[in-house]
C-alpha cells in the first residue's frame, strides 16, 4: 500500500515511439475533427464510431437509453461490486440515489462554504510564492484536494496521499483505453485501500457521536435519520465516487484554460480586469470560453445499448450496431461552426448552449454548478496579480503527461 | 456582417390548427409574461438568441389548401448559428408545434419521425434549416449593420440626448455657445468611457466584395435573361443571310409593335393611371446624381456598355461551343458567332422582348380580378387587435400565382432579378418589413410587379401599371390573403429604419477624433 | 390648429370650387362651404330614440338642409348628418347599414380604432381624453360584438348644425327647432354654441392662430369654377372630388363606394341608380362621411407651458434672446400667427393677400429650419416634406394628397382676455371634416402623421399641440432645441357621421 506514498501525483511519463505518436496525435485531434465534421462528420471504423458535429454530439449525449455510459467495469473493481450512479442507466435506483446525494452535497454550500475557501486558499498560495508558482499541482490541485476532501470529510489517508490515490483510480476508471497492466496493479491495491480508509471513517465518526457538518457526516445523519439510499455501502460509494470523479479534473482543466489564455494576451487581459473588478460571472465566462480550446477531453466514449442511427434523417446519418462504441467529440462539437458563431474567435459573451464542458442529459456532470462557481476562482487571486506572464523556457508552457496537465509556471509582480 | 432572411413553410395537420395557434400564443404569453424573470418582455428571446432582429410566426388558413405554418426571421450570420440559439432557446415549444405538422413526403420525412417521435430527444435545429427558403427577393431595411450595433448606437444616441439636455432650467447649457465642431468634439470626450467602442473603426456594412458579388450576380442574370430572349433569333441567324433576317425580324417586330399599340389602353373602367408612384419613368430624372443609375444619362452608357459586353462575352463563349463542337480554330469562327450573337441579341431586344410583352398583355387582358374578396370579419378583428402597437407592423400575405408557363417564368425571373436588383442598388434607407399603408401610395409600382402574377389581384397592365394604384381594392385583395400574425419579435421595436440609419450617422461621426466644420453642421444635424 | 375650420372668404384669389348641376342641388351645402359668411352656428347632437323617422320630415321643415346649388351667401343654412345608430334609429335595414364603411361601422370607439387614434390604450385612457373618459359619442355598433366597445353616457343619433348670422338669431333658431322635435320624441343632448369670430378678415382659433387656411381643391367631372370654368387639378392641393363626395371618382381610379339600398317603391322617386349593384339605389351618392371630434382647448396651459420652456431655451443659451413664448408657438404650429409658413428665408409672399400655400418643403425647408418638422400643420400635412430627394418629392406630394381632408370645424366657448391666466372657461373647437374613406384620409392622418412617434426621423414625440405631453423639436444651426411641451388639447366626445345626399334625406325621412 505504502508503494505508491510519496509518489509523484502522475505515473511517469511513458517513453518511446508509442509517447512520441500519442503525443503528436493529440496535437492534430482539433484539426482532424475539423476535418472530419466537414468531410465525415460521422466516422466509423469497425465498431468503433467517432461523432463530431454539435447536433449530433447533443443527440447521443441526450439519447441515453441508446448510448450507455461503459464505466460499469472498471466502476465494480473500484466499488468492489457495490453500485453506483455513474454507470447507471435511467432506472430508479439512479433516481434515488442521485436525489439522496442531492441532500447532502447541497447547492447553498457553493457560496456558504466553498466559494470563500477556495478563494482564500488561492490567495495565501499565489501570495506566498514569491511571485513564481506552478499551476498544476502547487496552485490547483492542492486548493482542490484540501478544499473539496475537507468539504466531502476525507483526509489524507494515514502516511498516504489523497491526491495520488483519486487521480490514478481516476486515470484507470476515464483515461486508461488501453488498460495497462501496470495501473491496474496499482488500482488493485489502491482501491480496496480507499474502501477501507472511508469505511474507517465512517465507523470513526460513528462512534466520536458527532457527525459534524460535511457530507459524510450528513450522510450519516441521513443514515440515522432513516433516509433511504443512505446505507453504509451506499455512502462509501458516493463518497468514493465523489473523490475519484471530482477532484481530479480541475487540475487538468483549470490550467489548460490559463494556458489558453496566456496564449491571448487581449483575452487575459480581459480576465484580468474581471478578476479585478471582482465580477465573478464573467470571470467565469473568460475561463470557460478558454476551456473551450482545451477542454477535458477530446472525446467521451458511450457503448450502443441497441441497433440505432445517429443524425437520423439527414445525409450523414449513420447506422449504429448493438455493442459499438461511440466516442462523442464534445470538443469538437464547441468548435462546430454550423452551430456556434465564429467558434475560432475567443469570445466570452457566448450563450450557455455553446459549451459542453460538462455533458448533456442523464449523466451531466454531477458537480456541475460546484465547478461552474468554483473553477474561475482558483484562479481569480493569480489573475488580479499585475504582470502575470510565463515564466521563461519550456516550463512556462503547460506540459500534459498523457490525459492529464503536468506542469505550467508563470511569473507575477 | 451579413444578414439572412429566411422563411419556413410547414404545412399543418388540419385537426391540429387550433392546438398549434395556442402554441404559439403561449410562447407569446410567455414572453409577455412580466414574471418570466427578465426585466423587459420578450427578455428570453432578446437575450437566447442574440443574432435575431425580426421574427413572425403566423398560420394561414386557406379554402384552397391545409393551413400552413410560416416562420419568417432575419438574423444575423448564418442559419445554422440561428436555429442553434433557437433550439437553446425554444426548443420544446419548437418541438411541440412541429408535432403539429404533417410529415413532409420528401427524403425530410425521416427528419421530421426523428425530430417529432414521441419523447423524442433530437435536436429540432436541423429540421428547421432541412424546411428554411430562402426568399429570392426581399429588402433589408438597414443592411450590414448586426444587432449589437443597431442597439449599441441606440444606446449611444440616447446617451447624446441625455447629454445635450441641460437638465437645470436655470443654468446655461454648454454645448448651446459651441460650433457645430466643438459639439462633436466635447460630446465625443463625454461619452468615450461610457462607449469604448467609439474608439475603434466600424465595421464596413457592405464589403466591397459583397458590393461586387451582387453586382455580378445581377450581371450574371441578365446575361442568361438577353441568352434567353436571344435564341430565337440565333436559331434563324444561323440559316438566314443577314439581310434577309433583318427583313423577317424587322417585319415580325413592326407586326408585334401594331398588336402592343393596340392592346395598350387599360381594360374599360378599370385603368388606374397615376402620376408616380415608383417605378415610372418620373422617377428618372436628371435632378438625380450623376452616379447612380436613376439619371438617364448614366443609365443609357449603362445599358449600352452592358449591351456591349454582353455581345463580346457571349460571341466568345459561342465560338469556343464551336470550336468544340466543328473542330475549326478561333479566326474561322469568331466572326460567325459574333454574327450569331449579335442578330440575336439585336432580335431579343426588338422581336422577343416584346412579343413576350404582347404575350404577357394578352394575358393580362384576360385575366380575371377578385374585386371583394370574401374577407373573414373575425380574422380582421384578430388581426386590427394585435396591430399597431409598435413602431413595426409585420404583414404576411400568402397569395397562389396565376397559372401558366410566361406567368411562373415572369414570377420567378422576375423575383429573382428585382430581388438582385434591390439588394445590389439599395443604400441604406427605405422602409424595411413595416409595410405601412402609406406604403400603397407610394411605391404601387413595385407592389404591382411584386404581387401581380397572384391570383386576383386588381387588373394589371404591363406588369407595373394599374394594379396596386386601385388602392382600395388591392388593400382588400392583401387583407384577404393575410392572416393574424400570432407571434411578432423585433429587436429593436422603438427604432424605425429610418430612425436606426439616423444612429449610425450619429455613431459614424462619433468614432471619428474630428470632423471638418462642414462635416459637422451636417452630422449636428441629426443630434 | 390645423383641424380648424374653413373661414377664409374667397376674395379675389384664385377662383373657388362648387358642383356642377345636377350633383350641386344633390349635396348638402356643407361640402362645398364652410358658410363663412354666416359667422354663428349652434350644433344639436340629437338622441331619437324609437321615434321613427318622421322627425326628419319636422325637422327639416324647421330647419331646411342647405344644399350647394345656393347663392354664394345664405341668409342662413343648416347641415344634418346621422350616426350608425342614428340610422338604425330611423328604421334603416340592417342590411342597408352593413353597406357602410366598416368604420362607419365599428364607431371611432372601437376598442382597436381608439387605440390608433390615440384615446385609449390597454383599457387606459390617454392623456388627450378628458378625465374619465369622453362624455358623447353614437355608442356604436348596433350589435355588440365579441371585443367590447366602450360606451360613452350620452348618445348621439344626428348632428344638426344651424349657421347664422348673429348669434341670438342661431340660438334663437336652435330654440325652435328644439320645441318642433320635442314632441316627436328627440331630445338634444348636447348642445354647443358655435362662432368665427374673425378678426381683421382672419379666423383664429383660441390659441390665437389663424386657421383653415390650408383645404384639399377638388377637381373632377362634376367640379367647377366658381367663374364658371371647368376644374382643374391644382399641383399642390388637387384631390379628385371621390375623397371628398361618394360615389365621384376617387384617388384610386374607383367611384367612391358608399352604402346603397334595395330598389323599392319609397326610393325610386329620388335615388339614382348609377354606381349601385344590379337592384339595388346608391344611397351613398353625393353623401360624405363626416368625422367629428369635441377638442377641449386649455389656452392658459398652452401659453404659460411656451412661456416656461421659452424661459428655459433663453436660460440654457444666452444667443436665445429671440425666443418667445410667440416664437415656440408659431413653431408648435407651423405658421406664424396669421397663417403664414414658417421658412428658413422667410415667410413665402402672400397670395391675393394671403398666405402663401402653394409651397413644398422639399425645395424651401427640406430640413425643417423654418417649419419644424414635428409642428403641427407639417405633421397634418407633409405635403411632399417626407420624400428623401428631389426625384421622390412629386411622389410623395402626390401620396400626401391621397390622404387630405375637408375640414369644416368651428371653435365654441367665449373669446380669451388674457392667455396666460386660467379663467375655468370651457373652449374649443369642434372638429368636423368630410372625406369619403375615413381609415385612408382622417384615421391614416391622425395615426401616421399626428400621432406617429417616429414621424420623420423625429424619436419618441407625437404632434405638439394635440399630441399628449412630451418633448418637441425645434431645429436649428447648430443643434435642434427639444422643449417638453404639455397636453393642450383633450377629446370630450366623438363619432363618425354619415352626412346624406338631399335625395338621401328625403328617403331617409320617408323610412
Amino acid at each position: 500500500m505504502s508503494a505508491t506514498a510519496g509518489r509523484d501525483v502522475l505515473r511517469p511519463p511513458a517513453n518511446g515511439f508509442k509517447a512520441w505518436l500519442t503525443a503528436c496525435l493529440m496535437a492534430y485531434v482539433p484539426l482532424g475533427f475539423r476535418v472530419l465534421r466537414t468531410i465525415r462528420p460521422i466516422l466509423r471504423f469497425g465498431n468503433t464510431i467517432v461523432v463530431t458535429r454539435y447536433d449530433d454530439v447533443r443527440e447521443v449525449f441526450l439519447n441515453d437509453a441508446a448510448f450507455r455510459v461503459p464505466y460499469k467495469d472498471k466502476l465494480d473493481i473500484i466499488m468492489g461490486g457495490h453500485p453506483f450512479f455513474l454507470s447507471m442507466d435511467e432506472t430508479p435506483e439512479y433516481r434515488r440515489d442521485t436525489a439522496a446525494m442531492r441532500l447532502v452535497v447541497r447547492p447553498a454550500d457553493i457560496t456558504e462554504r466553498l466559494a470563500g475557501e477556495v478563494e482564500r486558499r488561492a490567495e495565501h498560495i499565489v501570495a506566498n510564492a514569491k511571485g513564481h508558482l506552478e499551476i498544476v499541482d502547487s496552485l490547483v490541485r492542492r486548493v482542490t484536494f484540501e478544499v473539496l476532501g475537507a468539504y466531502f470529510g476525507i483526509p489524507d489517508p494515514p502516511g498516504e496521499d489523497l491526491r495520488v490515490w483519486a487521480t490514478r483510480l481516476f486515470e484507470f476508471q476515464f483515461a486508461d483505453p488501453g488498460s495497462d497492466p501496470a495501473l491496474r496493479r496499482e488500482v488493485d491495491t489502491i482501491a480496496p485501500a480507499l474502501r477501507a480508509h472511508i469505511n474507517g471513517l465512517i465507523e470513526k465518526r460513528r462512534a466520536s457521536g458527532s457527525f459534524s457538518d460535511d457530507v459524510l457526516g450528513r450522510c450519516l445523519a441521513m443514515h440515522a435519520q432513516g433516509v433511504p439510499g443512505f446505507s453504509d455501502d451506499q455512502i462509501r460509494s458516493a463518497l468514493m465516487g465523489f473523490i475519484v470523479g471530482g477532484p481530479p479534473q480541475p487540475p487538468m482543466v483549470v490550467p489548460q484554460a490559463l494556458e489558453q489564455l496566456l496564449r491571448r494576451p487581449e483575452a487575459l487581459a480581459g480576465a484580468q480586469r474581471a478578476a479585478r473588478a471582482d465580477s465573478n460571472e464573467l470571470l467565469a465566462c473568460y475561463i470557460f470560453e478558454a476551456m473551450r480550446f482545451d477542454p477535458l477531453a477530446p472525446a467521451l466514449p458511450r457503448t450502443a445499448t441497441r441497433d440505432s442511427t445517429i443524425a437520423a434523417g439527414t445525409r450523414r446519418a449513420a447506422a449504429v450496431p448493438r455493442g459499438a462504441t461511440v466516442y462523442v467529440a464534445f470538443s469538437s462539437a464547441m468548435m462546430d461552426q454550423r452551430r456556434l458563431p465564429d467558434p475560432h474567435l475567443f469570445n466570452p459573451r457566448r450563450l450557455p448552449h455553446e459549451y459542453i464542458h460538462f455533458g448533456y442529459g442523464l449523466h451531466t456532470c454531477f458537480g456541475i454548478h460546484m465547478n461552474q462557481a468554483l473553477l474561475p476562482l482558483m484562479l481569480k487571486p493569480l489573475l488580479k496579480r499585475p504582470g502575470l506572464r510565463r515564466a521563461p523556457g519550456r516550463s512556462g508552457y503547460l506540459s500534459k503527461r498523457g490525459a492529464f496537465a503536468d506542469r505550467l509556471h508563470v511569473e507575477y509582480e | 456582417m451579413r444578414q439572412t432572411t429566411l422563411s419556413v413553410a410547414l404545412e399543418v395537420e388540419p385537426v391540429s390548427v387550433d392546438r398549434l395557434s395556442a402554441l404559439i400564443d403561449s410562447v407569446k404569453c410567455q414572453e409577455e409574461d412580466p414574471a418570466s424573470g427578465y426585466a423587459e418582455k420578450y427578455g428570453r428571446l432578446q437575450a437566447g438568441v442574440p443574432v435575431l432582429h425580426f421574427m413572425s410566426m403566423s398560420v394561414f388558413p386557406s379554402a384552397d389548401y391545409d393551413p400552413v405554418f410560416v416562420i419568417e426571421a432575419n438574423f444575423d450570420g448564418p442559419p445554422g448559428v440561428f436555429w442553434g440559439q433557437m433550439e437553446a432557446t425554444l426548443g420544446p415549444q419548437l418541438r411541440a408545434m412541429l408535432r403539429c405538422c404533417k410529415k413532409p413526403a420528401n427524403r425530410d420525412g425521416p427528419l421530421f419521425v426523428a425530430v417529432t417521435s414521441p419523447d423524442s430527444r433530437y435536436p429540432v435545429a436541423p429540421y428547421f434549416a432541412a424546411r428554411s427558403l430562402r426568399p429570392s427577393a426581399f429588402h433589408h431595411g438597414n443592411r450590414g449593420l448586426d444587432r449589437g450595433r443597431i442597439l449599441d448606437e441606440g444606446r449611444l444616441f440616447l446617451a447624446t440626448r441625455k447629454a445635450l439636455a441641460q437638465p437645470d432650467p436655470a443654468a446655461p447649457n454648454p454645448y448651446r455657445l459651441m460650433p457645430a465642431a466643438r459639439i462633436h468634439t466635447e460630446l465625443r470626450a463625454a461619452l468615450k468611457s461610457a462607449f469604448p467602442w467609439l474608439e475603434q473603426p466600424a465595421s464596413v456594412r457592405i464589403s466591397l466584395a459583397e458590393r461586387i458579388g451582387d453586382w455580378l450576380r445581377v450581371a450574371g442574370f441578365l446575361f442568361l435573361v438577353l441568352v434567353g430572349l436571344s435564341i430565337p433569333g440565333m436559331i434563324v441567324a444561323f440559316i438566314s443571310p443577314w439581310p434577309r433576317f433583318l427583313v423577317l425580324f424587322g417585319i415580325a417586330a413592326v407586326l408585334i409593335y401594331l398588336g402592343l399599340y393596340r392592346m395598350r389602353a387599360p381594360l374599360a373602367g378599370k385603368g388606374a393611371p397615376t402620376r408616380s408612384g415608383g417605378l415610372t419613368i418620373e422617377s428618372l430624372s436628371f435632378q438625380n446624381d450623376l452616379t447612380s443609375l436613376a439619371h438617364p444619362v448614366t443609365l443609357t452608357i449603362g445599358v449600352l456598355l452592358f449591351l456591349g459586353i454582353y455581345g463580346v462575352v457571349a460571341s466568345v463563349i459561342a465560338t469556343w461551343l464551336g470550336i468544340a463542337v466543328t473542330g475549326y480554330w478561333f479566326d474561322k469562327l469568331w466572326w460567325p458567332s459574333f454574327r450569331v450573337v449579335a442578330l440575336g441579341l439585336l432580335s431579343g431586344v426588338f422581336f422577343t422582348l416584346p412579343a413576350i410583352v404582347l404575350w404577357l398583355r394578352w394575358l393580362e387582358l384576360r385575366d380575371s380580378s377578385q374585386d371583394a374578396p370574401p374577407l373573414n370579419p373575425e380574422l380582421l378583428r384578430e388581426m386590427a387587435r394585435r396591430e399597431d402597437r409598435i413602431a413595426q407592423n409585420h404583414m404576411g400575405s400568402l397569395v397562389l400565382v396565376k397559372p401558366g408557363v410566361l406567368r411562373m417564368a415572369l414570377f420567378r425571373a422576375g423575383h429573382l432579378g428585382l430581388g438582385l436588383i434591390v439588394r445590389a442598388t439599395a443604400t441604406e434607407e427605405r422602409h424595411a418589413q413595416n409595410v405601412r399603408l402609406d406604403f400603397i401610395e407610394k411605391a404601387h409600382g413595385g407592389l404591382t410587379l411584386a404581387w401581380g402574377s397572384g391570383i386576383g389581384f386588381p387588373p394589371t397592365r404591363f406588369l407595373v401599371l394599374d394594379g396596386a394604384s386601385h388602392g382600395r381594392q388591392f388593400k382588400a385583395w392583401a387583407r384577404h390573403s393575410m392572416t393574424v400574425t400570432r407571434f411578432w419579435f423585433s429587436a429593436y421595436k422603438d427604432y424605425t429604419v429610418d430612425q436606426i440609419e439616423r444612429h449610425a450617422r450619429i455613431a459614424d461621426g462619433l468614432r471619428k477624433p474630428t470632423l471638418t466644420p462642414k462635416e459637422a453642421a451636417e452630422w449636428a444635424r441629426d443630434l | 390648429m390645423g383641424e380648424g375650420s374653413m373661414t377664409q372668404p374667397p376674395l379675389n384669389r384664385r377662383p373657388s370650387w362648387r358642383l356642377a348641376p345636377p350633383d350641386d342641388a344633390r349635396t348638402q351645402g356643407v361640402v362645398v362651404s364652410g358658410f363663412s359668411d354666416l359667422p354663428w352656428a349652434e350644433a344639436l347632437f340629437l338622441y331619437a330614440k324609437d321615434s321613427g323617422a318622421a322627425w326628419i320630415n319636422a325637422l327639416r321643415a324647421a330647419a331646411p338642409i342647405t344644399n350647394a346649388a345656393g347663392k354664394e351667401k345664405e341668409a342662413r343654412a343648416a347641415a344634418l348628418a346621422f350616426t350608425c345608430t342614428g340610422l338604425a334609429s330611423v328604421g334603416l335595414p340592417y342590411e342597408v347599414l352593413e353597406t357602410f364603411s366598416p368604420q362607419f361601422r365599428e364607431g371611432m370607439y372601437q376598442e382597436d380604432r381608439l387605440r390608433r387614434l390615440g384615446d385609449k390604450i390597454d383599457g387606459e385612457w390617454q392623456s388627450t381624453v378628458i378625465r374619465g373618459g369622453p362624455i358623447w359619442s353614437g355608442n356604436v355598433p348596433i350589435e355588440q360584438p365579441a371585443t367590447a366597445t366602450p360606451s360613452t353616457p350620452v348618445t348621439v343619433h344626428a348632428l344638426l348644425l344651424l349657421y347664422d348670422k348673429d348669434q341670438a338669431d342661431a340660438q334663437r333658431w336652435a330654440a325652435e327647432v328644439g320645441q318642433t322635435l320635442a314632441p316627436l320624441g328627440v331630445t338634444i343632448v348636447r348642445q354647443l354654441s358655435l362662432d368665427l369670430r374673425l378678426d381683421k378678415r382672419i379666423g383664429r382659433e383660441h390659441f390665437g392662430f389663424a386657421d383653415g387656411l390650408s383645404q384639399p381643391i377638388p377637381f373632377g367631372p362634376s367640379v367647377v369654377l366658381s367663374d364658371g370654368r371647368p376644374s382643374e387639378r391644382d399641383p399642390w392641393h388637387g384631390v379628385p372630388l371621390g375623397e371628398i363626395l361618394l360615389g365621384h371618382e376617387n384617388a384610386h381610379s374607383e367611384k367612391a363606394p358608399g352604402p346603397f339600398i334595395p330598389t323599392d317603391e319609397k326610393a325610386r322617386a329620388d335615388l339614382l341608380p348609377e354606381g349601385a349593384p344590379e337592384g339595388f339605389l346608391n344611397l351613398g351618392l353625393n353623401g360624405s362621411y363626416m368625422v367629428a371630434r369635441e377638442l377641449r382647448q386649455y389656452v392658459a396651459s398652452f401659453w404659460q407651458s411656451l412661456r416656461t420652456g421659452a424661459e428655459r431655451i433663453r436660460a440654457h443659451d444666452p444667443n436665445a434672446a429671440h425666443v418667445t413664448a410667440e416664437w415656440l408657438a408659431e413653431r408648435v404650429i407651423g405658421r406664424n400667427v396669421d397663417g403664414h409658413l414658417l421658412c428658413p428665408s422667410g415667410f413665402p409672399a402672400a397670395q391675393d393677400g394671403l398666405p402663401q400655400n402653394d409651397f413644398g418643403f422639399m425645395r424651401d425647408d427640406r430640413y425643417g429650419h423654418g417649419c419644424p418638422l414635428g409642428s403641427h400643420v407639417r405633421r397634418a400635412n407633409p405635403r411632399d416634406g417626407l420624400a428623401k430627394d428631389a426625384a421622390s418629392a412629386q411622389t410623395l406630394l402626390d401620396a400626401s394628397n391621397n390622404h387630405r381632408i375637408l375640414r369644416r370645424g368651428r371653435k365654441f366657448g367665449g373669446p380669451v382676455d388674457d392667455r396666460y391666466r386660467d379663467d375655468q372657461q370651457e373652449r374649443g373647437l369642434l372638429f368636423m371634416c368630410l372625406n369619403s374613406d375615413i381609415a385612408r384620409q382622417f384615421e391614416f392622418v391622425q395615426q401616421t402623421w399626428i400621432l406617429n412617434r417616429n414621424f420623420a426621423t423625429l424619436f419618441d414625440e407625437t404632434d405638439p399641440l394635440v399630441g399628449p405631453k412630451g418633448p418637441f423639436t425645434v431645429r436649428e444651426q447648430p443643434l435642434r432645441r427639444i422643449v417638453e411641451v404639455e397636453t393642450f388639447v383633450q377629446s370630450a366626445g366623438g363619432e363618425y357621421f354619415f352626412l346624406p345626399s338631399i335625395p338621401a334625406l328625403d328617403y331617409l325621412g320617408r323610412l
